[in-house]
């Protein structure tokens, strides 16, 4: 089947599979920074906004993503402009492999946009979606911190 | 292999009439079938364009249309009554960006037996309206056991009476994101130091769900210093059983549910304590 | 402690925004135009010989181009263990094989011209089984009517005691002093069994590997490995193709822990682009992942220890199984590591003997591990010495203050067991274990909680522990690294390294130690890594080898480059050498302070007078092996009626020479704290009868994410490790080995009860309560 898809501001017509989730469909057209790490919503990974709320997009069917927005964390920032929660990561050491990363990303910005100022506990219920092996998360609460103080002060 | 399509109803009408299809099923927000084998299906309903999704409370009653997601419920009830026992419930369920596509149709539909869903609506006395070949308005606790009312049949809402009193959720699982072993919902209100109404239920046990009518019993009309705790816990003893499950033994984890059982009525009498 | 520009500094990872963003690419991104996917068939049983493999049907499927099975595939054995050479693993392993002993052992692998079609069609493949008896219970491996499980061409290709007949994949038996008298003179014996279980990576990319000829007709390899050079020379070796004409390459790595330190995927794709001379491509699911990649190894260990009421330990005999399931690789250097990096630490014990055997079995194939067979013996060591210093009525603190190894001293261990071979002598030339325990004692509140039994509510109780541990910093005079700097216009340089960053920072830290000896700001170092063309060697990231290995290497080129930098600078400003000095990307003349830039410098040399290419290559190779040392202290609350365990803190204070980056400092030892709590607490591989693992993903196989999270400090001890690059030892892997033990301390801390076997499920707490009935 065809749809057209609204992905980081610019439409799309893709055809796929009606059995594709949303993952299959952004990596194979090139939205590589949606990542696959087990395609069974447990891991956060593939994490992207959908109409501005954060799915995993392994969870999502693409037949029912048409016609929505979607944004993944390149439609955030790019490597020469990069979003201020991006920014803060790589920064603080929130990067290691950065797998996971982009998906964290998108969970932060969900966060930080419902809620400008969270408590670390909140920052932490916000992120129990997204799985991390290498930084034990301490320095990806740390980076979300920055991120929130430094968007605040933009807003100011 | 064989055409696999989606369908757009417009109206609750066509939709209903998409139901006569074999192998055709409804979709809310895919999470449950997305992980399924699916091969069984032919196609997919999307409830998307029918409105079902949302929420309204009306004289004390809520009402919740089956594409709303645990996320809406969670805001809906968080802003209405802040410690409402879906807000707990729900919150304690998935993740973050599962709780944003989890909806509550598909999960009556599917009920698992770690559902956050269930303790709650079973003690809130809840009601599911489907439409369809069963069209009617079922209680929640039929519509688990009988799974054939679901076939060819839509779920459209589910309505139940707002609760003003005390809650309490307890979630057995292993870290914070897991599927839970058993949990426990109380609700109680207390009139003049003793318990005026108390709903207990336990899912995940063998009976997969119940309504603990040994505590809520032992409860009702009383003051906490007429309770025999130990004795309470003592008659549950022989009426709920485990399967084994992803905490442990089926004989540990009844020994953890008598233990959180217990913790539940306490923090009932700490809560009368403070009202006082 | 020492004075530097870039060294000691939190550079940003030069990586971290691409990555942020997701512009950088792993494996899995790169678009290969009309590549075939391949899709794997796995063994249902955990051992059986196929009898009969039919792929007609799936051969006949609509876009199925080959079917790989053992009648088509070359049969010579290797090891797939990305290991030195010669490897110290056992060549027991076969692309495909008619014989499988696990389950998840491969049986065959569709090539198709999609993913879909290859799944599909896999399921057309019929196989008859002869099934055969499968042995799970280690224990029983060795038994005189146990079915033998390796190929019977099985072999070492170093002289080692390797049994396969007898599902020995490995064993060593290592003594010093006498064991009988030191038993004979203690006060008393103290005797435990410890079990540690199977654990498993985790790392958020699964594996994958893609494959390309290029326009020369060489092959290429791209692939998620933490060893790029060992997987060309194993691939060239396996496949017949001459090396020269394969490269491979290490694109961005999802994580790697150990879990990418085998060559299991790039066979497959390798095989399968050499014969069709098309682009192929494979990606494991979490679930293949989980089964059939590798795992840590179990392990059963039995630590003996003679004590006299003074404290002193008379003798120690540590007797050890490992169960290191299908195939041997690692067997040998694991059990190796199980004593060489933790016996040392008790250098004072007059007698030891270390007996240990790894064995076959049906299960799951163990590899390498962060912690590398250290963590398994940490875990008996920490509550051992907890159990004595109780016992003798001294703070264990104070104990672990008595015994350990000090700077200057030496461990007769050390030259006794090596990685499959004997080993090298080595003093400890840098240790501030002492430090460590000091610092991280204050920061848990040692002194206010140890033994107080907290309750902070109804039945939650709290106590603390702590263990202690050391690693090693690369494999002495085996692992060698080599760097090659160039100097461009600007006066940046390019700096090629084969050392493999498979997420830790290491192009970061590489780029500061150059920078440091250039004294040049970090960013003016380009780093390029982990390519076979175009990087020179190195044995890969491993062992915690990179910082002090890799970065010894890149440490002696940035100096052959000054070098020549100065030459050059001496000619322009007409100046000896010696009067030169570097500052800020120019060389100073220190009396007249004139000075010429970098890029006058390079200008000059490329394109004006005397032209060359300011370059340099150089080798580095490690003598000793300076180990990191670690305190790490828990602080669990403990629920006396379920048994269920939280840890609410914990503490590392860790010495592991100058740090280069402490940011990446710090995140290496969180990460790898985290991963020990959870190994401790949630993580567990469950069999069934048949041998399958039925929790093989993240739903059912345990990992914290962030709400589980206890609180997580990291000390950096100040310290400096006169031969490593500016001081720096290593930290990748020590930080794993406390976390087990140390909570195990702590719950014996809060409740009395001690466990020996992992993990630590609230049923096994719950049960131990019951028993103890306290």
């Amino acid at each position: 089947m065809t749809g057209k898809f609204r992905i980081n501001g610019r439409e799309y017509s893709i055809e796929f599979d009606p059995r594709d989730t949303l993952l299959t469909v952004l990596r194979e057209n090139g939205f590589t920074e949606v990542k696959e790490g087990c395609s069974e919503g447990t891991c956060g990974a593939c994490a992207v906004l959908l109409d501005g709320k954060v799915v995993n997009s392994c969870m999502v069917f693409a037949a029912t993503a048409i016609g929505k927005e979607i944004i993944t964390s390149r439609g955030l920032g790019d490597q020469n402009n990069p979003h201020p929660i991006q920014e803060a990561f790589a920064e603080v050491g929130a990067v290691q492999c950065g797998f996971c990363t982009p998906g964290f990303v998108i969970s932060t910005f969900y966060l930080l946009q419902r809620n400008p100022d969270p408590t670390e506990d909140e920052i932490k219920k916000a992120l129990d979606g997204n799985l991390c092996r290498c930084t034990g998360y301490v320095k990806i609460i740390e980076g979300v911190k920055l991120a929130a103080e430094r968007m605040k002060n933009e807003k100011v | 292999m064989e055409e696999f399509r989606w369908y757009y109803p417009n109206s609750i009408e066509e939709a209903v009439g998409l139901l006569e299809l074999q192998g055709v099923v409804p979709h809310g927000g895919g999470t449950g079938i997305i992980r399924g084998k699916l091969d069984r299906y032919k196609g997919l309903i999307s409830l998307e364009g029918l409105g079902l999704d949302y929420i309204k409370e009306v004289d004390g009653v809520v009402e919740i249309g089956a594409t709303a997601t645990y996320h809406d419920v969670i805001e809906f009830c968080g802003a209405v009554c802040g410690e409402c026992i879906l807000v707990k419930s729900l919150s304690r369920a998935a993740s973050t960006p599962l709780r944003n596509r989890i909806t509550i149709g598909g999960s009556v539909a599917y009920f698992p037996i770690w559902s956050d869903l269930m303790g709650p609506l079973i003690a809130l006395d809840a009601t599911v309206s489907i439409l369809g070949k069963n069209e009617g308005e079922y209680p929640v606790q039929e519509l688990a056991r009988n799974r054939s009312l679901k076939s060819h049949s839509l779920i459209k809402s589910l309505k139940f009476k707002r609760f003003n009193g005390f809650t309490y959720y307890y979630r057995a699982a292993r870290t914070h994101f897991d599927y839970g072993s058993f949990n426990i919902t109380m609700l109680a209100s207390f009139d003049d130091g003793v318990f005026s109404d108390v709903r207990f239920v336990l899912v995940g046990s063998k009976a997969k769900f119940q309504r603990l009518a040994e505590i809520e019993n032992g409860l009702i009309g009383r003051a906490p210093s007429d309770v025999d705790v130990p004795g309470l816990i003592g008659e549950l003893y022989n009426s709920i059983e485990f399967h084994n499950t992803r905490i442990g033994s089926a004989e540990y984890t009844k020994s953890v549910a008598l233990v959180e059982i217990e913790r539940a009525i306490y923090a009932s009498f700490k809560a009368m304590e403070g009202e006082k | 402690m020492k004075k530097f520009k870039n060294v000691g500094k939190p550079v940003k990872k030069f990586d971290g925004v691409s990555l942020a963003v997701g512009a950088a690419k792993f494996t899995d991104d790169f678009e290969l135009k009309d590549a075939l996917h391949l899709s794997i068939l796995y063994s249902p049983y955990a051992h059986a010989e196929i009898e009969d493999i039919d792929v007609s049907e799936a051969l006949a499927v609509d876009g199925v181009v080959d079917v790989l099975t053992y009648q088509n595939v070359p049969q010579k054995l290797f090891t797939t263990a990305g290991q030195g050479y010669p490897e110290p693993s056992p060549y027991d392993s076969r692309i495909l094989d008619r014989k499988v002993r696990f389950v998840g052992d491969r049986v065959a692998v569709v090539v198709a011209e999609s993913k879909r079609i290859a799944e599909e069609a896999k399921k057309k493949i019929k196989v008859k089984y002869r099934v055969l008896e499968p042995i799970f219970d280690p224990e029983r491996a060795m038994d005189d009517d146990a079915p033998m499980i390796p190929d019977p061409e099985a072999h070492m290709i170093i002289p080692a005691k390797y049994d396969p007949k007898r599902n020995l994949a490995a064993e060593l038996d290592i003594s010093y002093g006498d064991l009988e008298a030191g038993f004979e003179e203690a006060d008393f014996i103290e005797e435990h069994t410890y079990w540690t279980h199977y654990g498993a990576h985790a790392m958020l990319e699964p594996h994958a590997a893609a494959a390309y000829i290029d326009e020369m007709g060489r092959l290429v390899v791209i692939s998620t490995t933490q060893v790029p050079f060992h997987a060309r020379r194993i691939l060239s070796m396996v496949l017949d193709i001459p090396l020269r004409k394969i490269r491979v390459i290490k694109p961005h790595l999802g994580g790697g822990f150990g879990g990418k330190q085998e060559i299991i995927l790039e066979p497959l794709v390798a095989l399968v682009t050499w014969r069709h001379q098309r682009p192929s491509k494979i990606v494991l699911s979490r679930e293949e992942v989980f089964v059939s990649t590798r795992v840590r190894r179990s392990a059963r260990l039995r630590l003996k220890t003679g004590v006299k009421k003074d404290g002193t330990i008379t003798a120690l005999e540590m007797d050890v199984l490992l169960n290191g399931g299908a195939y041997g690789t690692h067997g040998l250097t694991v059990l190796s590591n199980v004593g060489s990096k933790s016996l040392p630490m008790l250098n004072k014990v007059p007698a030891m003997r270390f007996f240990a055997r790894s064995v076959y079995t049906n299960l799951p194939v163990a590899g390498a591990y962060r912690g590398y067979g250290a963590t398994q013996a940490y875990f008996a060591i920490n509550q051992q010495i907890d159990m004595i210093a109780r016992k003798l009525g001294i703070d264990v603190l104070d104990y672990w203050k008595r015994i350990h190894i000090r700077e200057g001293e030496t461990s007769k261990i050390f030259e006794l067991i090596g990685e499959g071979r004997e080993g090298t002598p080595q003093l400890i030339t840098s240790e501030h274990l002492d430090e460590a325990i000091d610092l991280g004692a204050k920061e848990i509140g040692w002194y206010d909680k140890r033994g107080k039994r907290i309750e902070v509510e109804k039945d939650r109780v709290r106590g603390v522990g702590m263990a202690v541990a050391m690693q090693g910093s690369g494999i002495p005079l085996i692992d060698m690294a080599a760097a090659r700097m160039k100097m461009n216009d600007d006066g940046s340089f390019n700096l090629y390294v084969g050392a493999t960053d498979i997420g830790t920072g290491s192009d970061t830290i590489l780029a500061q130690i150059a920078a440091e000896v250039l004294q040049i700001p970090a960013e003016m170092i380009i780093v390029h890594s982990s390519d076979t063309d175009f990087t020179p060697f190195d044995t890969g990231a491993y062992a915690s080898s990179t910082t002090y290995v890799s970065g010894g290497a890149v440490k002696k080129t940035a100096e052959k480059v000054k070098e020549q930098i100065l030459k050059v600078a001496s000619e322009m400003l007409n100046a000896p050498m010696d009067s030169l000095f570097l500052e800020d990307g120019r060389v100073i003349q220190r009396d007249t302070g004139k000075s010429v830039t970098f890029s006058e410098i390079a200008l000059r040399s490329l394109y004006m007078e005397n032209q060359f290419q300011i370059e340099a290559t150089e080798s580095y190779v490690g003598e000793i092996s300076p180990p990191p040392f670690i305190a790490q202290f828990a602080e669990v609350e403990v629920d006396r009626k379920t048994g269920f365990v939280r840890v609410i803190k914990f503490v590392s204070a860790v010495d592991c020479g100058q740090p280069i980056n402490p940011r990446l400092v710090e995140g290496q030892v969180e990460g790898a704290v985290m991963n020990g709590i959870t190994w401790a607490l949630t993580e567990r591989y469950i069999f069934n009868q048949q041998g399958r693992m039925v929790n093989n993903n993240f739903g059912e196989y345990k990992i914290f994410t962030p709400p589980d999270m206890p609180e997580i400090v990291t000390i950096i001890v100040d310290s400096y490790e006169e031969t490593g690059p500016f001081g720096a030892k290593s930290v990748a892997e020590v930080g794993i080995n406390g976390p087990a033990p140390a909570i195990a301390n702590a719950i014996y801390d809060a409740v009395g009860v001690r466990l020996f076997d992992l993990p630590f499920t609230p049923e096994k707490v719950y049960k131990a309560l019951k028993t103890t009935d306290n």
